[in-house]
């Protein structure tokens, strides 16, 4: 058989190293054979091809150091950024003191995704960016971190040094040459991760071609979006919409959008694209994260329930559907939809924990335990401590202190940086008349997380009742930052208003 | 700045922020002869700028103000008692205590005698939480300037309430009020009154307070919520009502009324006045859980138990909360939740005989009749000590569980109990159906031949028809509602079942 035919049809049985393997011979017999030499270089690429939109992500550096924001102190309903709870008027869908809120302020998602907890509001302090608990998955380093990891992994499978010399590419040869230059750009973009070079032919290319192409109007777009550069990327993509409409030109320049932060922007270009493609699953994903993220719960489930309706396996959408049924009491609706994500085969211990809790609160006990024995087993590193803080609320349901106090103390050995198991424990010790300790707790709960309303308030009613005016009134204060609808805050702010106001 | 013949220079005399006003006072010269010393006096005259800080000060804007008062300090040397003064006093609300103290301290080192800066001193303290420290500091003030003063002795009486000394804290107070009525030495006394557990004084002060203060919002409703501790309905009522009347958004007394008229079967009315609260105080855990018990007054059971799921998840340490969800899950027959949730009010709270008899009737459902009936021992029991539950009630239950369980010499014998119970104690009032609940296991275990003290009925016993023992478990309890005012409860932080 045609040695170069095996290898075809090894591409498309996504058999990348055979298909490698045999390419290589066919390249040692003739280094000229452009075909062999294309194949390689796709076969190559799709090894590590990830959707880079999709990963796509500010790196903490980048989220605090930003200045494509517009607005600095947007308006309401209007940014991403400017963080906590919006007023009640505005507000649709449970209150802080119900639903969880990231560091940013934003409520809690149901999938832990790209940008879904880490963005920080503009003034937070980079000590602040860096400490944020659902990071601690990831490698810390701005995003370029992870597109080097990637590209030295990638060379290791191919052994025998680099396939092709970046550094001695003749750029405006390989531009003229369509065949060559996509697979070699997308090499360049996702294995080598040479963002420049990779712009650098890009140009050329789309200047070369003659009717003008919006595949690199896109590549250029992705490019500028990697170097940091989204008003270069918009245009591009823009760019790219005019010579014809994609879908992936939609989805990026709403990524584009919001990383500029103007969600409503962002929604807009959404519903534009599902004009021409109606009902697409991949742009309804888009628009119902951003609605979440601007704490419209109800559009957002809305939108996860029609990407149901056409993708009926979607777990990003059941477990955002679940959630919000939890959260709006009605744990056994969101028991269902956790159900429905156990069948399909997700096995994390997350999934068994929100088992747990939807069982505990729907008064399925007999489960409970079972859901949380499970989650302890198959739990990693990273989420453990939240497996012992949620079995700590399910003790707390059955009003077992010693048991909730040991469960917190294991959140807190598994990550130090646990900081709503901190405040629990704050409160249980508050509960035993031991002062000293809980405030010790709040502090420690409250420097771990600053976004939290809780530690702040439960630090200045103990303040406040030791006859400790002051630090209550600067706590009571920073509670209401957090959260400034919550009653008793304001109740207590009133009263120490009153001692600090009259002479 | 034009400068005429006089200087302003403000002189606080009294104790209020907007009533202290600058008082002109002329100086000696003319105007004819400021005018050749103009610059001069522009330069050297310590208070000809006090006004513009007064000014800004009583009109909030701190920051023209601090301007304009480092302006002051740095031509001075800081030798400005006024703008000191001042400075400390927006540092203060500012929260800046350290920094306004040390002004103060300025302040005083400047001008030894005055009486204004050791009283403002002696409040920083205060507001620091150095009671004693802050005390001494009043008593200086006091050697300083010889008149009572109301301020100072209410705010020594407020220092020793807060070291618990309630005998001094109440000398002071009764000091303040006799040279200066004013209504929050009122409220600090009631205020030591409940902390000594006598809420007879303490309406007794609310009762003088509302006199002198008859369009007081919080000094009524405080005390219809006294009225009602008290078990006093009708005034209670009323004093809530003008409250109200006064300040239709005061949380407190709708919370108040709302509860009033729950107990008195009126839940369409209470829950209308919860929805009014709610505006204000969306996460109280009190105010779901009254809420929820409307609900169930009304049977609409799933509503209630939503409402009180709410409250319990806002306060998972409130065993009435607890109590309640047990009681509700009894009527929907759902003993296993029921147990669960009474044996996690017990746990919180373990001298409740109420709970434990609730606990009783669920594991008597649950078939385990040992346990039940040692629930039942522990109800009585604790309600020897402290009576909260009817006593009829409970040991009907006991002798309904026992008859239940087919244990029938027992329960005869705890239905003996409640009839002597009934004969002898002359203050106790049955309800109807418990009433009628006592008469079927009566002529039910009279059929199997049990003897009863009062045997002259005589009506029951026809044919031979043994009448089938009764279905329910005998007397529900009446509902319990928590009529809670005071939200005292911690937030905790939430549960997050994050990421899939």
């Amino acid at each position: 058989m045609d040695p170069f035919y095996l290898a075809i049809l090894r591409y498309r049985q996504r058999q990348f190293d055979e298909c490698i393997a045999l390419c290589t011979d066919v390249l040692r017999k003739n280094p000229l054979d452009q075909a062999a030499w294309s194949l390689k270089t796709r076969a190559l690429t799709e090894q590590v091809r990830v959707d880079y939109l999709e990963i796509f992500e500010d790196g903490i550096a980048e989220a605090v150091f930003n200045e494509d924001t517009i607005a600095t102190a947007a308006r309401p309903g209007t940014s991403l950024r400017t963080g906590t709870a919006r007023r009640t008027a505005s507000r649709d869908g449970p209150s802080p003191a119900i639903r969880p809120v990231t560091q940013s302020g934003r409520p809690l998602s149901g999938v832990m995704r790209p940008g879904s907890s880490a963005s920080a509001r503009p003034g937070t302090s980079l000590d602040q960016a860096l400490r944020a608990r659902a990071t601690t998955a990831r490698p810390i380093s701005a995003s370029a971190g992870r597109h080097v990891r990637l590209g030295t992994a990638s060379m290791v499978t191919g052994g025998e040094g680099p396939f092709i010399n970046v550094s001695r590419l003749n750029m405006q040869k390989y531009a003229t040459h369509d065949g060559l230059a996509k697979p070699l750009f997308e090499y360049l973009f996702y294995v080598e991760n040479d963002t420049k070079h990779s712009l650098e032919l890009a140009t050329l290319a789309s200047k070369n071609c003659s009717p003008r192409d919006w595949w690199w109007q896109v590549q250029l777009a992705l490019c500028w979006l990697r170097l940091g550069q989204p008003r270069n990327a918009e245009k591009h993509f823009r760019m790219a919409l005019l010579i014809e409409p994609m879908l992936i030109t939609y989805v990026g320049l709403a990524k584009v959008y919001v990383k500029m932060d103007q969600p409503l922007a962002a929604i807009e270009v959404c519903e534009k694209g599902l004009e021409k493609f109606p009902l697409d699953v991949s742009l309804l994903t888009e628009m119902a994260r951003i609605q979440e993220g601007l704490q419209n719960m109800s559009i957002s489930v809305k939108l996860y329930r029609d990407i149901l309706s056409q993708d009926s396996s979607n777990i990003e959408a059941i477990a955002c559907i679940g959630m919000h049924h939890f959260y709006t009491d009605q744990p056994e609706v969101a028991l269902r939809f956790y159900r429905r994500l156990l069948q399909m085969g997700v096995y994390t211990a997350e999934l068994f924990v929100n088992l747990g809790l939807c069982c505990f609160y729907s008064q399925q006990y007999d489960m409970t335990l079972n859901c949380f024995q499970r989650a302890l087993q198959i739990a990693g590193n990273d989420c453990i401590a939240d497996v012992w803080y949620n079995l700590g609320q399910i003790a707390m349901g059955l009003s077992d202190t010693t048991w909730a106090s040991q469960c917190f103390r294991l959140a807190i050995s598994c990550d130090n940086n646990h900081a709503e198991a901190y405040n629990n424990l704050g409160v249980l010790e508050a509960r035993k008349g031991r002062n000293d300790q809980s405030v010790a707790f709040f502090q420690t709960s409250m420097t771990l997380a600053p976004h939290l309303f809780e530690p702040l308030y439960n630090q200045a009613k103990i303040a406040d009742s030791i006859g400790d005016l002051q630090n209550s009134y600067l706590i009571v204060q920073r509670a209401l930052e957090n959260y400034p609808d919550h009653a008793d805050s304001k109740q207590l702010f009133d009263k120490l208003k009153k001692y600090f106001e009259t002479m | 700045m034009d400068v005429e013949s006089n200087s302003p220079k403000p002189i606080q005399t009294t104790a209020e922020v907007s009533s202290a006003k600058p008082t002109t006072t002329t100086t000696g010269t003319t105007v004819a002869n400021l005018k050749s010393q103009h610059k001069k006096a522009e330069l050297k005259h310590p208070s000809n700028r006090n006004w513009l800080i007064h000014l800004h000060y009583v009109r909030r804007e701190f920051n023209t103000c601090k301007t304009i008062i480092f302006e002051e300090l740095l031509r001075l040397n800081g030798q400005s008692e006024y703008a000191n003064y001042i400075l400390a006093l927006i540092y203060r609300s500012e929260g800046k205590m350290q920094e306004s103290l040390d002004k103060l301290q300025v302040c005083h080192e400047l001008e030894p005698t005055n009486a204004n800066t050791v009283r403002q001193i002696a409040r920083s303290l205060f507001l620091l939480g150095r009671h004693k420290l802050a005390i001494d500091a009043y008593q200086k003030a006091q050697l300083l300037n010889e008149d009572s003063d109301a301020e100072t002795h209410y705010n020594m009486g407020m220092c020793f309430l807060f070291m618990m000394d309630l005998d001094k804290a109440k000398e002071h107070m009764n000091l303040s009020l006799q040279s200066r009525v004013t209504h929050k030495a009122f409220e600090s006394m009631a205020q030591i009154a409940i902390a000594r557990n006598s809420i007879q004084e303490a309406i007794g002060i609310y009762e003088k307070a509302a006199r002198v203060f008859p369009e007081n919002a919080e000094v009524l409703s405080n005390l219809g919520v006294l009225y009602m501790k008290a078990g006093r309905d009708d005034i209670a009522f009323s004093r809530l009502g003008s409250a109200i009347a006064f300040d239709p958004w005061n949380a407190r007394a709708t919370v108040a009324v709302a509860s009033m008229l729950q107990t008195y079967d009126d839940y369409d009315q209470a829950l209308a006045k919860y929805k009014v609260v709610m505006q204000t105080m969306p996460d109280s855990a009190s105010v779901w859980n009254n809420v929820g018990m409307c609900f169930f007054g009304k049977r609409k059971y799933v509503a209630a138990i939503s409402c009180l799921k709410r409250a319990y998840y806002l306060s998972p340490f409130d065993w009435k909360i607890l109590h309640n969800l047990g009681l509700l899950h009894l009527h929907m027959q759902q003993y296993a939740s029921a147990f669960h949730f009474l044996t996690a009010s017990i746990n919180l709270k373990p001298d409740q005989s109420h709970t434990f008899m609730l606990l009783a009737v669920a594991i008597s459902h649950l078939d385990d009749v040992e346990y039940a009936k040692h629930a039942y021992e522990q109800a009585v029991r604790l309600n020897i000590q402290n009576i909260t539950t009817d006593p009829v009630n409970l040991v009907l239950n006991y002798a309904v569980s026992l008859f239940n369980h087919k244990k029938f010499p027992e329960s005869h014998q705890k239905l003996v109990e409640v009839y002597n119970m009934i004969e002898n104690g002359s203050g106790v009032i049955i309800e109807e159906d418990s009433k009628e609940i006592y008469h079927r296991v009566k002529t039910a275990l009279k059929l199997m031949e049990f003897a009863f003290p009062d045997d002259n009925d005589g009506d029951m016993i026809t044919g031979g028809v043994p009448i089938p023992p009764p279905a329910s478990q005998g007397t529900q309890p009446r509902k319990r509602v928590t009529t809670q005012q005071s939200v005292d409860q911690q937030a905790i932080g939430n549960l997050d079942p994050d990421l899939v």
